[in-house]
């Protein structure tokens, strides 16, 4: 088969199986990102849940902190109980009380306070000279404890009320009694912070520990009030989740880390395995398909080049004993053929059927050789039609025989470099061609003309022609075209591919001429071949040839 | 419902000069626990017709059963840092330490262990020691890493000890820390918060800063905040005796949500009182101690101002009353008191009636707050003062002990000589003097035992 038809199917093959191949494995890899997506989604929403999980252990503490300060009974009201529960009410900092006309009954305007409580007022100038601001704040929806009347005092009302105070958020908790009485008591912050992280869980290890997550309570300013879970993520890094807690504590967030290797190794892991297998396995199937279909097609090259490995084989042994039958033929035609003319008109037809012999060998011997390596020329000063003539001379009885005329006409007189031996065995296989597919014709013309530095040599027939489709395919060793113009013609189908290898060495080429209109003439073929012939300076000079280097290393190799 | 007892033991003087007074009330049951308070002036008679300063000293001191086996049930949560810096000796002898520590304990006792790191493990929640292996266990495995959440650490402790709060028990979370707190609430005012609020819940923290990379103004101030004991530790070695000691400490301590109240007379202002956190309101001051020992006394040292008197007057200078908690009886105690003050003209009935004790106690206190205020000013780069400040400090108590020959006294002159000497230190060692000064500052302001 031709190396260019085979790289086509190459081609064509290996298309076959990495275009699906590629498309699957695209596909699978989509499925695989998307998974991987709803996985890391999962696991968002997943630590999203237990935020809100712990967002519910921080609002409890608020709560029970309520609870324990408003819904014991009604808070004192006179100062000296006042600073007993400031004294024992470890959740508590400070507390002040107005009256119902909007007086401040504690710490007590008049009368002596103590260092904490001046700092107290200090704290919370501000909130006391307008304390409309808690019932605002509040209504507002900064409390998710709206104002709740209680049945047993209506009209009451309470909520949180959270500033910001030198190291941060503070927070308030107010009541109004039905009395009127306003209540504030500030929170110890500090002890709050410690009650959330006693509530929130710790970080066992090695037990119940899930080493994979990690977090973390933030304040206003984005430090760690405290964090949980056995995965240290890098500074920096983003939170699988993040949410505001709800009020009072919205400066504050909670942020849940999670191991990245986690999300990769879930399900997507062998999703992906899974997806890579089944790519593997289709690109497997393909592959042994495209294989399977390489191997028939190929196969019938190969049992062609089997038989012209057998063939050559046998070429070499026969090669021998041809020439001496060849040569004691024509010594007996030379010594004894004038004799008779019945003996001479034998040995004639023993000697053409001898070349014919011989050419066939050595087209097969040329292919064989070809297989392997480049065909090496061998240029000498000659004239190119006086090799045509005499090839001419040798294929006319043949012709003749078959009532065709063979007609020449040579302007390459000449002496330029040539290779004779590949000359000859081109015109062998384009006149041999011609005898064999020609025949219908009356007339095969061969024309020679010299230019400047190649020669051009026309053979051409009046035989059935070749389509435009299997122009280039007669070139092709082992190709024969339709069985009906085999017909009656034998061979080994490798001529024309060698003639046109042998021209190509030499420089040029040969081609099926074209009509104009790109289709080969409709009736009869001419074959064109083209070498470049370099003229040589003094045809009686045994000069060097122009591409003598060449030559020689092809030589030695 | 709850028995008071309420002796007033007023023993007048004579119409003399004796007007100092003197309450001491206890009735104790035989085996019982109790507190014998001494009420004692810096001068039982002052001069006539000047205003001046002068210092009620009232002294706590416990009376309870001297056997072990009869000490009041602790409730204690160990606090141990293990982040990366702990690696080594210094964990392998803090879990010697509180391992060895823990022996002491009865099957009364509650304990609970909190490690902490980035995060915070609670290794045993409060638990009686019913399994003292599987305890044991879980301290040998503690290693070392992360950073330092000393914050949340004590919030873990204090919660396991609020778990099971007892009125008969002694509440204290030990914490043991070796470096900065650097995750969570850091600085010493928001530790001292916080020790402030558990305080209220009668807890106490004590702290041991290990080697010197701890913030001893952040131990110092969670200790005094929550009236705990605070001991700077420089090698791990001494780790097991400073638990042992702590641990002592723990078990002498025969009540508990002590206050003092102290309402002064006419003519008589509150003016501090020297080196604990007291409430002072007016004419009331109100002093709380988180316990009081059987070993040690401790003593609330109340400056007042007294208004100018004609010679012979007689006057109340305070009434004392005193709660407190007796850990055996789980009850509210009271007792009170009062102090008399006579006024003369005669400066040698003046100088008669000085009272030693008080002025040791004095002399104590306010070097102590000269090394306070020197640490400020070293603080501040203010080197040549701070040292100024003390040396001037060593020749007053130098000069005063002539006549007091206090060994208390001389050893704290040697300590601020020493200070002295620190102050000019390059930074390393200063740092290492400071955590010195700050453990002295603490063992003088609480009594500290040890």
């Amino acid at each position: 088969m031709h190396s260019r038809a085979r790289g086509r199917l190459v081609v064509a093959l290996s298309l076959m199986v990495l275009i699906p191949a590629a498309l699957l494995g695209w596909l699978a890899r989509e499925v695989v990102v998307a998974d991987r997506h709803r996985a890391q989604r999962a696991l968002g929403s997943l630590v999203g849940g237990e935020l809100h999980q712990a967002e519910a252990r921080v609002l409890g503490v608020l709560e029970r902190r309520r609870a324990e300060l408003l819904d014991r009974g009604p808070t004192p009201t006179d100062t000296a109980a006042l600073r007993v529960l400031v004294a024992e009410q470890a959740a508590v900092r400070q507390v002040f009380l107005l009256g119902s006309d909007g007086r401040r009954l504690h710490p007590p305007a008049l009368g002596p306070l103590s260092v904490e409580e001046e700092a107290f007022l200090q704290r919370v100038r501000g909130l006391l000279a307008d304390p409309l601001q808690l019932v605002v704040a509040d209504e507002e929806g900064a409390s998710p404890k709206k104002t709740r009347p209680t049945a047993a005092a209506p009209g009451a009302a309470q909520g949180w009320y959270a500033w910001f105070w030198e190291d941060g958020l503070q927070l308030l908790l107010w009541q109004r009694s039905s009395a009127g009485y306003l209540i504030g008591f500030e929170l110890d912050r500090y002890r709050l912070l410690a009650d959330l992280a006693a509530a929130l869980p710790d970080t066992p290890r090695g037990r119940l520990a899930d080493p994979r997550r990690r977090t973390v309570l933030v304040d206003e300013r984005g430090e760690a009030l405290y964090e949980w879970g056995g995965y240290d993520p890098a500074p920096g890094a983003s939170p699988a989740a993040s949410i505001a807690l709800a009020a009072p504590l919205q400066a504050w967030r909670l942020r849940g880390f999670i191991d990245p290797r986690v999300t990769a190794a879930s399900t997507g892991r062998s999703l992906a395995l899974a997806a890579g297998a089944g790519v593997l396995a289709v690109t497997l199937a393909l592959g042994g398909l495209a294989l399977f279909l390489w191997r028939e097609s190929t196969r019938a090259a190969r049992e062609a080049a089997q038989r012209v490995s057998f063939v050559s084989r046998v070429s070499h042994e026969l090669k021998t004993p041809l020439t001496n039958i060849r040569m004691y033929s024509e010594l007996l035609e030379a010594d004894f053929g004038a004799g008779d003319p019945r003996a001479a008109g034998y040995l004639q037809i023993v000697n053409s059927e001898c070349r014919r012999l011989s050419r066939l060998i050595d087209n097969v011997l040329s292919f064989a050789r070809q297989q392997r390596t480049a065909p090496l020329l061998r240029r000498s000063v000659g004239q190119v039609d006086a090799l045509v003539r005499e090839l001419i001379t040798a294929f006319e009885p043949a012709f003749a025989a078959r009532g065709v005329q063979l007609v020449f006409s040579g302007q390459a007189e000449r002496p330029v470099w040539v290779d004779a031996d590949a000359l000859r065995q081109i015109l062998n296989n384009l006149l041999s061609n011609a005898e064999k597919y020609a025949s219908g014709g009356k007339v095969v013309q061969v024309s020679t003309r010299a230019r400047a530095h190649t020669t051009e040599i026309r053979v051409s027939d009046q035989g059935p022609g070749i389509s435009a489709t299997q122009a280039e395919r007669v070139f092709e060793p082992f190709v024969r075209l339709s069985s009906a113009l085999d017909e009656g013609a034998s061979g080994t189908g490798i001529g024309l591919g060698i003639a046109r290898e042998l021209a190509r060495a030499h420089g040029g080429d040969l081609v099926l001429e074209q009509d104009e209109g790109g289709a080969p003439a409709p009736r009869g073929a001419t074959f064109v071949v083209t070498l470049r012939t370099e003229a040589a300076a003094d045809p009686a000079a045994g000069a060097e040839p122009p591409s003598a280097a060449t030559t020689d290393s092809r030589d030695r190799a | 419902m709850k028995p008071r007892t309420k002796l007033r033991t007023t023993r007048a003087s004579g119409p003399a000069l004796a007007l100092l007074l003197l309450t001491l009330g206890t009735s104790l049951p035989a085996a019982g626990y109790g507190v014998k308070m001494s009420v004692e002036l810096s001068h039982g008679v002052l001069e006539a017709h000047r205003r001046q300063h002068a210092f009620l000293k009232v002294g706590l001191v416990g009376d309870g059963p001297r056997e072990p086996s009869q000490r009041a049930a602790v409730n204690v949560a160990l606090v141990l840092d293990r982040s990366g810096s702990m690696a080594g000796g210094k964990l392998e002898q803090a879990k010697r330490a509180a391992i060895q520590a823990l022996e002491g304990l009865g099957p009364e006792d509650i304990v609970s262990v909190v490690a902490y790191d980035t995060t915070v493990e609670v290794l045993v929640p409060a638990t009686k020691l019913s399994d003292r292996a599987a305890v044991y266990r879980q301290i040998e495995q503690l290693r070392a890493r992360g950073t330092t959440a000393l914050f949340a650490g004590v919030s873990k402790g204090a919660h396991e000890v609020l778990k099971f709060l007892s009125g008969r028990g002694v509440n204290r979370v030990i914490l043991l820390s070796d470096g900065l707190a650097n995750v969570g609430p850091s600085s010493p005012g928001a530790l001292a918060e916080l020790g402030t609020s558990l305080a209220k819940n009668g807890i106490t923290v004590s702290t041991i800063g290990l080697g010197l990379g701890y913030n001893e103004d952040l131990m110092y101030r969670l200790a005094g905040a929550s009236d705990g004991n605070h001991v700077f530790v420089e090698r791990e070695d001494q780790l097991p005796a400073v638990f042992a000691r702590e641990f002592g400490d723990m078990f002498a301590v025969v009540a508990g949500e002590v206050e003092l109240r102290i309402r002064c007379g006419k003519g008589i202002r509150p003016l501090r009182v020297l080196g604990r956190a007291a409430r002072i309101i007016g004419d009331e001051v109100s002093v709380r101690l988180s316990q009081v020992q059987a070993t040690v006394q401790k003593y609330v040292l109340l400056e007042v101002e007294v208004d100018p008197q004609p010679a012979g007057q007689t006057l109340t200078l305070a009434e004392i009353v005193l709660h407190y908690r007796s850990l055996d009886r789980e009850r509210a105690e009271q007792q009170s008191g009062r102090a008399q003050i006579g006024f003369s003209a005669a400066s040698e009935a003046v100088a008669a009636s000085a009272n030693r004790a008080v002025a040791v106690a004095v002399l104590e206190q306010l070097a102590n707050d000269a090394t306070k205020q020197a640490v400020e000013l070293r603080d501040a780069g203010r080197i040549a003062e701070a040292r100024v400040l003390l040396k001037k400090n060593v020749g007053a108590l130098k000069a005063s002990n002539q006549a007091l020959k206090s060994k208390q006294l001389d050893a704290l002159e040697q300590d601020l000589a020493t200070a002295a000497e620190g102050v000019d230190q390059p930074e390393a060692e200063w740092q290492r003097t400071r955590k010195v000064m700050r453990g002295q500052q603490r063992r003088v302001e609480s009594q500290q035992a040890f």
